[in-house]
């Protein structure tokens, strides 16, 4: 079942001088097995949107389907709260702030212990969960996660979600920080995720060249507002749309563009460097032959 | 002299114990007034432990450290090295000490002992400089991640140092607050003859600088200016990347195309491809 969003609406510290619409009139529709990205100054409400899936914000106004589990004003009370958090797994800005634990594997135990499954599965969900990360179980689960390097703290996090048998997997920003070996290693693992356990992804990310590259569609939030999800390709011809919002397009294409410029046409829609180079290499050899 | 200077320079934390980490390595290299020079290296190379030894918050287990000529080993004197070379953290969070934003800033020239007129003009003068004149009255805590950062580069800017050290202050901002962040900061070294000693592992920003000193396991593995990015493979190695234009104009070469060595920059790449596009008829 897809992720439906309709008619949500948000507003923080009502009735006070701080009072902030930060999500107006929000509808969107995610289907299962995509690869969905969402763009957006900060504050321009993308995190506040993805709090509201599973239920960390309580509802205000509007409906939203994760699954099978309807979320709404009315009955936001009675929400299988364990059931909406096992079926979408949600891995927060700089997640290894929430590491907690004395060892790696009772802090990845932590959430499958919770939905009350025996000690068997809770100890091989955790194997498992760790090892999909790309750490070593053996070696890691009676160390501290405190002790760990900066990329093997994020992997650890990321696996204490993942033991929960996500079917929906939400990132936000889950690269930021990392150096370029760490970026690669998280991107790598996300892709390994989505084709071994979880196909559903949705991923908040500043960096265009990333999810150019990897999202099928992209929503753009602006001043709480959902201005338009379009295909990476189709998103980042819109030169227009993204000086208005002034948002900066990946580099590949900013590169596209300025080679169309001084005549070496290269074509439309470019996003990602494999792309690039075949163009320019058709562009500049088809002059020779 | 170089304003700042690191004569093999050795840094171990918990040295002595059994959790000891060796951060930095023997490590010399000195920095003119007025240069723009980047630090580059992956996480925990020891990039920020350099840092910390540039302005006497870390004092060296071995070798020397001088800032504007003064040992920081010299307590006396300690307060004039961390005036000379102010530090932006990675972290605004750690850095925000008043409510609002506007004294926030003000902070550091008030401990000064600066006229209330100069202070007013200086807390406006570093507001403009990164954009955040308009949250003057707000208060730090409501603000995004970026905007704060924003925030305490100006609350360093305004206390006008010689020398100013970005510890990662750009690892949390989005593009455009990233590109705002580095214009002023090249701003600063064009027109005011600030220092900047960058610390990134952007590597299209570390490409801005003037000269690039790659750290690696606490040793410095590569330095000069931009032809460094030339050596992909070397830089692949100990964990960093070249920007995307070398990166795409080495796998053009590698598909025949002629293209001259050392583009790093967009420009390079566009300039080099209408040079190549000429040549065939």
């Amino acid at each position: 079942m897809p992720v439906v969003i309709e008619n949500l609406n948000f507003t923080y510290s009502k009735k006070s001088a701080y009072e902030n619409h930060a999500l107006k009139d929000i509808n969107l529709r995610i289907e299962d097995g995509e690869f969905f990205g969402i763009i957006g100054h900060t504050g321009s409400g993308k995190t506040t949107l993805i709090g509201h899936l599973n239920a960390l914000l309580r509802i205000q106004a509007g409906s939203i389907t994760v699954d099978d589990i309807v979320i709404t004003p009315k009955n936001k009370k009675k929400l299988d709260f364990k059931k909406l958090r096992a079926t979408l797994g949600m891995v927060f800005q700089y997640p290894e702030h929430q590491l907690f634990d004395e060892t790696v594997e009772r802090d990845v135990s932590y959430g499958p212990k919770n939905l009350k499954l025996s000690k068997e599965e809770v100890a091989a969900r955790a194997k498992e969960a760790i090892e999909m990360v790309g750490l070593n179980y053996e070696e890691i689960k009676n160390r501290s996660p405190f002790d760990l390097s900066g990329g093997q703290k994020r992997r650890a996090a990321i696996a204490g979600v993942l033991a929960m048998h996500p079917k929906i997997l939400v990132l936000d920003e889950p690269t930021a920080g990392l150096d370029p070996r760490g970026k690669k290693e998280i991107l790598e693992l996300i892709s390994s995720i989505r084709t071994k356990i979880c196909p559903t992804v949705i991923m908040i990310s500043h960096n265009m060249d990333e999810i150019a590259a990897l999202a099928d569609r992209i929503a753009v939030m602006h001043e709480g507002k959902l201005v338009c999800v379009k295909k990476p390709c189709e998103l980042f011809s819109e030169t227009r749309l993204l000086d208005r919002l002034n948002i900066k397009m990946p580099q590949v294409t900013e590169i596209a563009l300025r080679l169309a410029k001084a005549g070496i046409s290269v074509g439309k829609g470019i996003v990602r460097e494999d792309e690039l180079t075949a163009a320019i290499l058709s562009a500049v050899k088809g002059g020779i032959s | 002299m170089g304003i700042i200077t690191f004569n093999n320079v050795s840094y171990t934390y918990n040295a002595g114990t059994e959790d000891a980490v060796s951060a930095v390595k023997g490590v010399s290299f000195e920095i003119n007034e007025g240069e723009f020079v980047a630090l580059a290296g992956h996480n925990g190379s020891g990039k920020s432990t350099l840092a910390k030894l540039a302005n006497g918050l870390l004092l060296p287990r071995k070798g020397r450290v001088t800032v504007d000529g003064i040992d920081t080993f010299d307590k006396k004197r300690i307060f004039d090295v961390r005036r000379t070379a102010g530090v932006v953290f990675q972290n605004p969070d750690n850095q925000m000490v008043a409510s609002i934003i506007e004294d926030d800033v003000a902070f550091g020239p008030e401990n000064i002992g600066l006229a209330p007129r100069e202070i007013r003009a200086r807390v406006d003068w570093a507001l403009d400089a990164v954009g955040m004149r308009a949250y003057a009255k707000a208060t730090p805590f409501r603000l995004s991640g970026g905007q704060k950062q924003r925030v305490a580069i100006a609350g360093v800017l305004a206390l006008k140092p010689r020398v100013m050290i970005l510890d990662e202050s750009t690892a949390m901002l989005d593009p455009i607050g990233r590109e705002e962040v580095m214009t002023v900061i090249k701003k600063l070294n064009r027109d005011e003859n600030v220092t900047i000693v960058l610390i990134t592992h952007f590597m299209e920003e570390a490409a801005q600088a003037d000269r690039i000193i790659v750290l690696n396991d606490g040793k410095i593995a590569l330095s000069g200016g931009r032809e460094i990015f030339s050596r992909a493979d070397e830089l692949a190695a100990i964990g960093l990347d070249v920007p995307l234009p070398s990166r795409i104009a080495r796998r053009l070469q590698e598909n025949g195309l002629e293209l001259p060595d050392g583009i790093v920059t967009q420009d390079d790449l566009i300039n080099a491809l209408e040079v190549c596009a000429k040549k065939c008829p």
